[in-house]
Parts: structure tokens; C-alpha cells; sequence
């Protein structure tokens, strides 16, 4: 037996003069009651004259021990403990002795840990945010989660930021299923079925680019808590009045090789399904807005945009929105993904509109309509994609057909006029598009990049206006039935690239070769109601354009620990032909220019970090901004340009400083741009008495310029369960425009501050706090004319949990907006019950009551330039909805 | 066994060089030799503990996290890391199947590769640790610390904790241990307390570790054996890993092994890499 004890001092009995005292030694046995030896068991000797004084041994093999003091006093305390046994205390006499002590099982067992991982971790560039310690007893889906992540923001359409940005890839168990319409998955997966939330920064999704093409963006990836998750929510709402229904399906399987997330939802409660499908993130390969992908505004009705309030509020529809999507495998390697989708919606708008457009003399021209709308809606959209993501290959073949019809009726109601102008339009949409994209290793540390996208879309709308609009343009000032408008888009597009990419330890080059081409030809018609013998050629369009570019691009990328510069330096050769030969219109201009751009990140600290970046470009704008002929856009707008193409050349600077500790939870982030744009083209826009407007462009160099600087503070208080952000944001622009034929500088200003905070602390309740202001300003010329407007909002929730399955909800919006006239303040309440069955299986029962003060008013008012738009909605009355939802 | 690029090692830590030296030679390496000793006993707890660290000083960055496990049987107790037993097993997984794997980046990343056994009863504190791609064990004799116990008083976890410090090897460290878990145990070389340490942190911040979980099973088993170990001391152990992760490429170079790219780059790196693990647990 050789243990000796060791002892334990307070420093300052060293110093003491006890080394006098005698030196008392024991030794002695554990045994169980069963006579055996005890190993392993912790004795402690402790002296009551001196309670700072321990002496710690453990027993050998046999259940032995000994231990040896020098302290003062005439007794000692021995313990001895073992897991599974009684603790058993002996008083003994303060010298040496031999003692023999027998321990009792215990049968209170201890308690067995499990503490959860710290609520946000990072290992090298990924941060994990642990989902159990932001989820409070309210939230069911994922997105609920997102929104209290510091760090994170999410958008009011869904759209996911961290640190300023756009997440680049939306991923469930790594696995890339819904590619950028993640909305379907952040509001229908089950919070309570993902582990972690993981920001992967500096995610570069293609294998084969690892390593060889460094990125800035930063993707999210739902790390689930099983491998097999068969997970996915049903809810099924009915109420009153008037008589409503809310109905969602989806569910939902993730494994190892296979997932799917299919989901079919049905409201008439103002609910947007469709924001399910709105895409959010970017592709593959970062491609800007195609033509085609977007259905053109060619001519509609005079709508009612949408208010900045939840859809709940405004929104009369009547949706029902199918869509699946499947992620299976093809070979080992390689999967398919399908995510088809079909919608049809049928929405009520009505509200009135007020614009005040201010003049050059300061004079205004205000003009009130009153609108009933009705959209009939039905869309659309396929993708059938192949992919291959590995390391040493890349293959991604996406074939997309979309279609989507669409009718809209309209009623305006002019003050002063006794007939109201009805509007009928239909603009219809078909796209067939390919998308191909191939990455593969060309020895080493080289890779060759192909891209080619093939695009044809068609839309062939139509408006018929009664009673016939713009008389004084289109009667020589008499009145007439009615008018229409028909028109027809068509596009071709097509953009390929070949990319050579190659690197060596801090250094990557990418040089690449290709072309982009599109062919539009817009064909348009406007007829007077009863057609005249002869429509007049100004009233047509017959035009053709094509647009190419032709470029040879050299990319070079800096990165070591520290910094990452990247330099693009393409060469543009740009083409751009137009003719309509009805109309003797022709133009064409070709034109070599180089577009640099540099922007760069430094680390200044492991928490600090700086980006900065700039460039030039010089390019033309869209085809589908020319029309030699008039076009009726609305009742109010015809429309002319038969000016050269819009060629912009412009200068952008921008720089941030960020800083982001998971470890204290701190994020910090301030950025400044700016940019200066000088066109050679003017619009030139002629404001009537009666409010219509006739907008031309004119050849006219002109310059303008824009500012805007945003910063924003977030934390999460851990012992607190808390999340504070603050977010505030100012931009500047100044532009040109010919306004009654009077070049006039319109200056707009805008401020913005946000705060939000949300406190969980507590078991049985939480409380969410939010508020924004936004303030816009405006002027015209020197003389102090324009506006000023200002938009309040704040919004408190709060949860209470009384018993273990019941939550009471409550939460109160405030708005207030300050445009012309008085200020127009709206207040809503909205409660809410829910119980959760005791059952294994989470089923909720609902009974939520909105706008409980039955607020019928709610104004948003906008300023620019020199229009001044202020909208008044017709809101959802008070209603009731008592729902069963059951996640699984 | 090539491995793709001198441009691969730019990120890598000495750790990295060390498994592609592995994988590239399965060589044994003669040891002086000791006394066969082989000795298991089963464990009745197991402790994982979560350990936040910054490898280098200078760069807060470079903070990260790694998990380890105390195995405490009756006379002996394991100390390990997890990456390095994922990296062990995913090493011997891919020589016994003969999977050439040549993407370090797919291994495991493991920071910490050394392992403790503490025999209580024996107060003895044994360190089995790395040089190159060998393994040295040194063995120290307890107690190693002398601990401060301040009357103050947490509760962690649901376990009633008291506070004690103690300086060793160029730190000082605060330690939360509770009595109500009966053993003289800790993270690392720690122990010696009246009960076992649930959290403890030098105090500049560089080092923390803190229990993220505890399970009272009779599961693993925990088995030591010194075959192929060198037995050494401490100074010299201290002393020869030093030299070697300094001079890496001349020692490579003397034995007649292999660089992989030109030796300049690679002594640029080793150094880089050298340069930035300047705070290790043990200062001195």
C-alpha cells in the first residue's frame, strides 16, 4: 500500500507555524457490507480546527488506504465516499490508528448529466447554432427559430441574410432539396426535428471548386437530429366570418440518399402560399436576372401595391398551392431532383390611391382614384434537374417549363367623374429554359468550367380600357368607348461561357471566354372600341432587337489567413440592334468597353473584419425598354421611347466593418456605398391637369448619384434568452428629369431604424418587442418644394404559458403614417389559444381571433421624385379561426 | 501514396504533416524497452467535457472547440480526445481495407492527440503522447497540485460546486469541483480535488474546460498497455517534441524520408505552423 495523501492548503496556512504539531498518520480498509473490498472509493480527511484543511486519497485494489497530517487540534473527520454507497463520516481522535470502515449501498442514484452543447459554437468556418436553446414552447417551424438567431436576419418574404447577405444555398442534412425556394421548407419543417442551425461560411458548393475558387458567401445547412427524419406538419383551420378555411399537408422525408417534401396548402384567410415558391437565394452560379425568367410588364390594369403589412391583414384571396419535390438517387454518384408546383389564386383588391405629382412652378397636380381589382392567377413551374456534385466532377443539367395565366379585372373610380373606368387585361406567360453547368479537374490544381443557358419565352398580353382613355392623345379631345391594347413579347436567350480556372497555394486565376445573345420582338396593337377603319402607325410596334456580348474575362483571387482580394477584368465587346420597320425606326451601336471590379475582405482580428470593394461598368439597358410606338401601360400611362438605347456607365465604391464573437454572441456590422451613374438618355415626362402622364425619353446625357450607409448591432444574452438587434440605415440620390419640359434635380432621402429584442428568460412565457421608423424625403430643383413622410410601425407579442400544454398568445401593431392630411394611426390585436394534447404524437388545437379592434384603416404613403403616392387599403374585418395542427 | 499538392498544406497544422506521414510509412520504429505492463479495469463513469481553446495567443481567431472523455474505473482513469480516437479509427479503417485516401482534408481534424491514464491508488499520472508518428509515455507522480479551496460555492448542473485554484506548468487554473461525485478526477492531469471537477479555465482565458456530459454505467472498458510505447521523462519529452515540430524537414530529411513538394515551401509552412501553436496547456 503505497497511496499517501496528499494535502490541500489555504497559501496562507504555509505561512502558519503548524508544522510544529505531531504527525498523525492513518491507514486503514473500505469494505462493502458484504465484507469486500472496496477500490476506488474517495477518503477525505478534514481537521475542525482548521476547515480550509483537506487531505484527499482514493483506496488500491484491496480497499486500503492511508493518509498522513500534521495538523493541529485533538480530532479529525473522516469521509468516505463511493459512487453507489453511503457516504459514511468518522469522527476520530487526532493520532496515528488504523480504521476499518464498511460502506452501505445507497440506492439514490446521482444524477446523470446531459448539458447541451453552448448555444452557438464555431469549428473552423462553420458556426452551429443550437436549435433547443432559441426555441421557445410557441415556435412549430423552423423559421420561427431562424428569426431570433443572432446574426441572422430573415426578411419579411423569407429571404435568409447573416451578416448583411443572402445566404448562396439552403441545405437540409447537407443535402440541397429545394434549391432557392427554401421558404417551403423554413415554414413547414418542424423546429422540433432539426439539431442545429449551421452557418457554413465561405461555402463553396461545387466539389470540384473547393479549394481552387474561393467564395465570400456564406450557405445554411438544418443539421437534423436523426438520419432518417419521416417529419412534416398537417393543420386544417375553419371560422368566421365571413366563412373561412386554411388547410396545409405537408410532409416531409429526409434519409441518407433520399428526400422529399411535398405539401399541398388551401386558404381563403389571406394567407400567401405562393411565398412559398418565391425564389430567394441565388443559383449556382450566381446568374443576374435573365430575360425570360421574368414576365414582362407589357400592359395591365392600374393596380393597388401590396402594404408592408402581413398579407393576414389585406389580403382576399382564395389559394390553393400544390407542390412536390423530390431529391432521389441516379447512380452513386449522381441525383435527379424534381420540384414541380401548381397554383391558382383568386384575389380581391380594393383601395384607393391618391398622387400628388409636384411640378417645376410648385404647383400640384393631385389626382384620386378608387380601386376595385380582381386577379385570377394560375401558375406553373417545372424543374427536372440532374446533378452530379463530387469531388472530382460536377454536372448540373436543369430543364425548367413554366406557364402561367393570368386575367385581371379592374374598376377606377375617378373623383369628379361619374363613370368609372373599367380595365379587363390578360397576360399570359410560357418559358421553356436549360440550364447546364460542368466543372471538371484538368490535372492538379486546374479545373475547366462550362455554363450554357438556352431561354425562350412568350407573352402575349392584352388591356381593354372603357371608357376610352387619354382622349386628348388619342380623340383630338372627344370622347370615346374604349380602347385596347394588345401585345406580344418574345424572347430568345442564350449565355455560354467556357471558364479555366487554376491556382497555386494564395493565387487563383480564372480566365474565361464566352457570349450572351438575345433576340426580343415586341408586337403591339392599340385600337380604339369601335375600331376605327385605320389604326395609326405610332399606335403600333413591329420591333425586333438583339442584344449580345461578346467577352473575354481574367479573374485573379488573392487568399491567404488574412486576406482575400478578388480583381475581375472582363473586356466587353457589346453589340445592340433594333428595328422596327413600320415605324422606319432603326438603331444599332456596338461598342468595346472594360468593366473592372475589385473587392476585397481583411482580417483584421479573428472577431474583426473589413470588406471593401469597387468598380465600373458601362453597359446598355434592357431591349425591352424600347417601343417605337406608343404603348398603353394602364388607363393613365401611354408610353413612347424611341430614343437610343439607355447606355449607363457607372462607378460603384462600397466598404464594411464587421465583427462577429459566437463566443460572447456579439455582431457588429456598419457598411457605407456609393455610386455615381451618368445615362444618355432622359426621361421626359408631361404631367396633364387630369393626372395622365406621357412619359418619352430623350437623348440627354445626365448624371446621378446615391449614398447609403447601414449599420446594425446584435447579441445574444445567454443567462437571459435573450436576442437584441438594431439596425439603422440612411441613402442619398440625386437624379435629373425633364419635368413639363423644365430640367428639374430631384433629391430623395431616406432614414431607417429598426430594433428588435426578444426575451425568453422565463419558462412560462416570452416577449417579443419590435419597431421601425422610416422617414422619406423629397425635393425638387433649388425651390423648396417636395414632401416628407414618415411611416411608424411597432409591434409586441407575447406568450404565455400558464400549464404545461396551454399557450396564450397575444400581440398589438401599431402604425402610423404620416403623408398628406392628418396623420393616419391603425392599431391591431390579435390573441391567440393554443392546446397541445398530451399525446406523444404534438397536436395542436388553435383558436386564433385577428384584428379583434375590427381597424378598417391603414394608409402607406410613399414619396420619389416628384410623385407622391398615397394608398388606403380595405382590410380583412374581425374574424375567428379555430385550427388542428399535428406535426409528425 | 502522393499526395495532390504542396498547396493543400497552406491551412494545415503540424497534426496534418503527421497523418500523412502515417499513411505514407507503416513503419515501426524500435523503442527502448521496459517492463511489458498491461492493465484494464471497466468504467464506471463517463465524463465528456467540452474544451474551448486558442492555440494561438496572438490571434483570438484561432479559438476553437474539441470534446474529450474521462473514463473513471476503480484504480484507473482514461483521458482522451474524440477527433483523435474518429482520426485513429478512420486511419485503421481505411489500412485495413486499403483505401488510399489521399485527401487529408477528409480525415478528422484532431488538435489534441495525447492520451492520460491516472492510477489514484498508485499516484501516478502516466501522459502517452506523440513525436512524429511515435508514442512516449511519461509517467508523473501525484499529487502535481497543490490547490487553493475558497469557500466560494456554484451550482453547476445541478451539482453543488466549490471553487479551487492551483498554478502549474506557466498557468493558473480555477477549478468548480463537486464532493457529491466521489472521485479525486478531472480534465487533463487534473486531480487531487475532494471530488471531481465539472468545470475548469486558466485564468487569461486560453484554455476551458467544462463538462457537457456525465453518464454513471458500467460500460467501457479502459485498457492500458505499454507494448510499442518509449518510456522517457517529462524534460526530454518536452524537450524532443519541441526540436521536432521545429525542425521537421532536416529530421525528415536525415531519416531519408520523404517532402512532399520542394523543401523550401515546406519549411515556410512547418514553421508558419510552428509559429502559430505558441500556447500550449502546459507552458513550461
Amino acid at each position: 500500500m503505497n497511496a499517501i495523501a496528499y494535502t490541500l492548503f489555504l497559501s496562507w496556512l504555509f505561512l502558519s507555524s503548524y508544522s510544529a504539531a505531531a504527525q498523525t498518520a492513518l491507514t486503514g480498509q473500505l469494505l462493502t457490507e458484504q465484507q469486500e473490498p472496496l477500490p476506488g472509493a474517495l477518503v477525505e480527511l478534514q481537521s475542525p480546527a482548521r476547515p480550509e484543511a483537506t487531505a484527499v486519497t482514493t483506496t488500491d485494489r484491496a480497499g486500503r488506504f492511508s493518509l498522513q497530517v500534521s495538523w493541529p487540534g485533538d480530532s479529525l473527520v473522516l469521509s468516505a465516499r463511493a459512487l453507489g454507497f453511503t457516504e459514511q463520516v468518522l469522527r476520530l481522535a487526532n493520532r496515528s490508528q488504523r480504521v476499518s470502515m464498511t460502506l452501505a449501498v445507497s440506492l439514490t442514484p446521482l444524477k446523470e448529466v446531459t448539458i447541451k452543447a453552448p448555444p452557438i459554437r464555431r469549428e473552423g468556418d462553420t458556426l452551429s447554432y443550437r436549435v433547443s436553446a432559441f426555441t421557445d414552447k410557441k415556435d412549430r417551424v423552423i423559421a420561427d427559430v431562424l428569426r431570433k438567431l443572432p446574426g441572422v436576419e430573415v426578411e419579411a418574404d423569407g429571404r435568409i441574410l447573416y451578416e448583411g447577405r443572402p445566404i448562396q444555398k439552403f441545405y437540409i442534412n447537407g443535402a440541397d432539396l429545394l434549391e432557392n425556394r427554401y421558404n417551403l421548407a423554413s415554414s413547414n419543417l418542424p423546429a422540433e426535428a432539426v439539431q442545429d442551425v449551421q452557418v457554413l461560411k465561405r461555402h463553396q458548393p461545387v466539389k470540384a471548386l473547393r479549394g481552387v475558387q474561393a467564395t465570400e458567401q456564406a450557405s445554411l445547412n438544418l443539421e437534423l437530429k436523426k438520419k432518417v427524419t419521416a417529419t412534416g406538419q398537417a393543420r386544417l383551420g375553419v371560422g368566421a366570418t365571413p366563412a373561412l378555411w386554411n388547410a396545409n399537408l405537408s410532409p416531409m422525408l429526409f434519409t441518407p440518399r433520399q428526400q422529399l417534401l411535398d405539401t399541398y396548402q388551401a386558404n381563403n384567410t389571406g394567407q400567401d402560399v405562393a411565398a412559398d415558391l418565391k425564389p430567394l437565394g441565388l443559383g449556382d452560379f450566381q446568374q443576374l436576372l435573365e430575360p425570360g425568367n421574368q414576365k414582362p410588364d407589357l400592359t395591365g390594369i392600374q393596380g393597388l401595391s401590396a402594404p408592408p403589412l402581413a398579407t393576414g391583414r389585406y389580403l382576399f384571396n382564395r389559394a390553393h398551392l400544390l407542390s412536390a419535390n423530390h431529391l432521389l438517387p441516379f447512380s452513386k454518384e449522381a441525383q435527379l431532383r424534381i420540384n414541380a408546383s401548381y397554383l391558382h389564386d383568386r384575389q380581391n383588391q380594393t383601395g384607393s390611391t391618391r398622387t400628388r405629382f409636384t411640378l417645376p412652378d410648385g404647383r400640384n397636380v393631385t389626382l384620386r382614384e378608387e380601386k376595385q381589382n380582381r386577379l385570377y392567377i394560375n401558375q406553373f413551374t417545372t424543374d427536372l434537374a440532374y446533378v452530379r456534385n463530387v469531388q472530382h466532377y460536377y454536372l448540373k443539367n436543369t430543364l425548367s417549363v413554366a406557364g402561367s395565366w393570368e386575367a385581371q379585372d379592374g374598376l377606377v373610380q375617378l373623383t369628379g367623374q361619374e363613370q368609372p373606368v373599367a380595365q379587363r387585361a390578360t397576360n399570359p406567360a410560357y418559358s421553356l429554359s436549360n440550364r447546364l453547368g460542368l466543372v471538371r479537374p484538368a490535372g492538379g490544381q486546374r479545373v475547366v468550367q462550362v455554363n450554357s443557358v438556352v431561354t425562350l419565352a412568350a407573352s402575349p398580353q392584352q388591356l381593354t380600357v372603357s371608357p376610352g382613355p387619354l382622349p386628348a392623345v388619342l380623340a383630338d379631345g372627344r370622347a370615346y368607348a374604349g380602347a385596347r391594347q394588345q401585345a406580344r413579347a418574345e424572347t430568345f436567350y442564350t449565355a455560354n461561357s467556357v471558364a479555366f480556372i487554376t491556382g497555386r497555394r494564395h493565387w487563383h486565376y480564372t480566365y474565361t471566354a464566352g457570349f450572351t445573345q438575345e433576340i426580343e420582338r415586341l408586337t403591339s396593337t392599340l385600337t380604339r372600341l369601335p375600331a376605327p377603319a385605320a389604326v395609326p402607325d405610332s399606335l403600333r410596334n413591329g420591333l425586333r432587337a438583339s442584344q449580345g456580348r461578346y467577352y473575354a474575362q481574367a479573374g485573379i483571387d488573392y487568399k491567404t489567413a488574412r486576406w482575400h482580394l478578388e480583381l475581375e477584368a472582363p473586356l466587353n465587346y457589346r453589340t445592340f440592334r433594333a428595328t422596327d420597320a413600320g415605324l422606319n425606326g432603326y438603331q444599332q451601336r456596338r461598342y468595346l468597353a472594360a468593366e473592372p471590379r475589385l473587392s476585397g475582405r481583411y482580417e483584421l482580428s479573428g472577431l474583426w473584419h473589413a470588406s471593401g470593394g469597387a468598380g465600373f461598368s458601362n453597359q446598355f439597358g434592357s431591349v425591352q425598354q424600347l417601343y417605337y410606338g406608343y404603348l398603353l401601360r394602364d388607363y393613365r400611362t401611354l408610353q413612347r421611347n424611341a430614343a437610343p438605347l439607355t447606355q449607363t456607365r457607372s462607378w460603384n465604391f462600397n466598404g464594411g466593418l464587421f465583427y462577429e464573437n459566437p463566443l460572447t454572441s456579439w455582431f457588429y456590422r456598419a457598411t457605407y456605398s456609393f455610386s455615381v451613374a451618368t445615362r444618355n438618355q432622359l426621361a421626359r415626362t408631361l404631367v396633364r391637369p387630369d393626372g395622365t402622364l406621357t412619359t418619352v425619353a430623350l437623348a440627354q446625357l445626365n448624371q446621378s448619384r446615391n449614398q447609403t450607409v447601414a449599420g446594425s448591432v446584435s447579441k445574444f444574452v445567454s443567462d437571459w434568452k435573450m436576442t437584441l438587434g438594431l439596425q439603422l440605415s440612411g441613402s442619398f440620390s440625386r437624379q435629373p428629369l425633364l419635368l413639363n419640359d423644365q430640367l428639374v434635380t430631384t433629391r430623395n432621402q431616406s432614414g431607417t431604424a429598426r430594433f428588435r429584442a426578444s426575451l425568453n428568460t422565463f419558462d412560462w412565457g416570452g416577449l417579443e418587442y419590435s419597431a421601425a421608423l422610416t422617414t422619406l424625403r423629397n425635393r425638387l430643383g433649388t425651390a423648396d418644394f417636395g414632401a416628407t413622410t414618415a411611416f411608424q410601425e411597432q409591434r409586441l407579442a407575447l406568450s404565455w404559458y400558464p400549464a404545461e400544454q396551454h399557450t396564450v398568445q397575444a400581440a398589438a401593431e401599431y402604425y402610423q403614417s404620416n403623408g398628406l392630411d392628418q396623420p393616419v394611426r391603425s392599431t391591431f390585436v390579435d390573441a391567440t389559444y393554443r392546446y397541445t394534447l398530451p399525446t406523444a404524437r404534438k397536436v395542436d388545437v388553435e383558436l386564433k381571433a385577428t384584428n379583434l379592434l375590427d381597424t378598417r384603416r391603414y394608409q402607406t404613403t410613399y414619396t420619389s421624385g416628384f410623385i407622391l403616392v398615397q394608398n388606403n387599403y380595405q382590410l380583412r374585418p374581425r374574424q375567428a379561426l379555430v385550427a388542428v395542427r399535428v406535426s409528425f | 501514396m502522393q499526395l495532390h499538392s504542396v498547396g493543400l498544406f497552406s491551412n494545415l497544422n503540424m497534426n496534418r504533416l503527421l497523418i500523412s506521414t502515417i499513411l505514407a510509412f507503416n513503419t515501426t520504429v524500435s523503442y527502448s524497452q521496459n517492463k511489458k505492463m498491461a492493465e484494464s479495469d471497466s468504467a464506471s463513469v463517463k465524463c465528456t467535457y467540452k474544451i474551448t481553446y486558442q492555440p494561438d495567443s496572438t490571434n483570438i481567431g484561432s479559438k476553437n472547440t474539441e470534446s474529450a472523455f474521462l473514463l473513471i474505473g476503480k484504480t484507473l482513469s482514461l483521458y482522451q480526445y474524440e477527433n483523435k480516437i474518429k482520426l485513429d479509427s478512420a486511419i485503421d479503417n481505411n489500412i485495413r481495407n486499403n483505401i488510399q485516401e489521399t485527401k487529408i482534408s477528409n480525415y478528422p481534424k484532431a488538435n489534441f492527440w495525447y492520451r492520460i491514464y491516472k492510477k489514484s491508488s498508485e499516484n501516478q499520472v502516466t501522459t502517452i503522447d506523440y513525436i512524429g508518428t511515435k508514442e512516449y509515455a511519461y509517467t508523473e507522480t501525484m499529487p502535481l497540485f497543490v490547490w487553493n479551496i475558497s469557500s466560494e460555492s456554484k451550482n453547476i448542473n445541478g451539482y453543488n460546486c466549490r471553487r479551487a485554484t492551483t498554478s502549474y506548468a506557466g498557468r493558473v487554473w480555477e477549478a468548480w469541483y463537486t464532493t457529491e461525485i466521489p472521485f479525486s478526477e478531472g480534465p487533463h492531469k487534473f486531480s487531487g480535488l475532494p471530488g471531481l471537477i465539472l468545470e475548469i479555465k486558466d485564468v487569461k482565458g486560453y484554455y476551458e474546460f467544462k463538462m457537457s456530459d456525465i453518464t454513471f454505467k458500467q460500460n467501457s472498458l479502459i485498457n492500458f498497455s505499454n507494448a510499442g510505447i518509449s518510456y522517457t521523462t517529462r524534460n526530454d519529452f518536452r524537450k524532443n517534441k519541441d526540436n521536432y515540430e521545429k525542425n521537421y524537414v532536416s529530421i525528415r530529411i536525415a531519416q531519408g524520408g520523404a517532402i512532399y513538394g520542394d523543401e523550401k515551401t515546406m519549411r515556410k509552412i512547418v514553421s508558419d505552423n510552428y509559429n502559430k501553436r505558441n500556447n500550449p496547456i502546459e507552458l513550461k
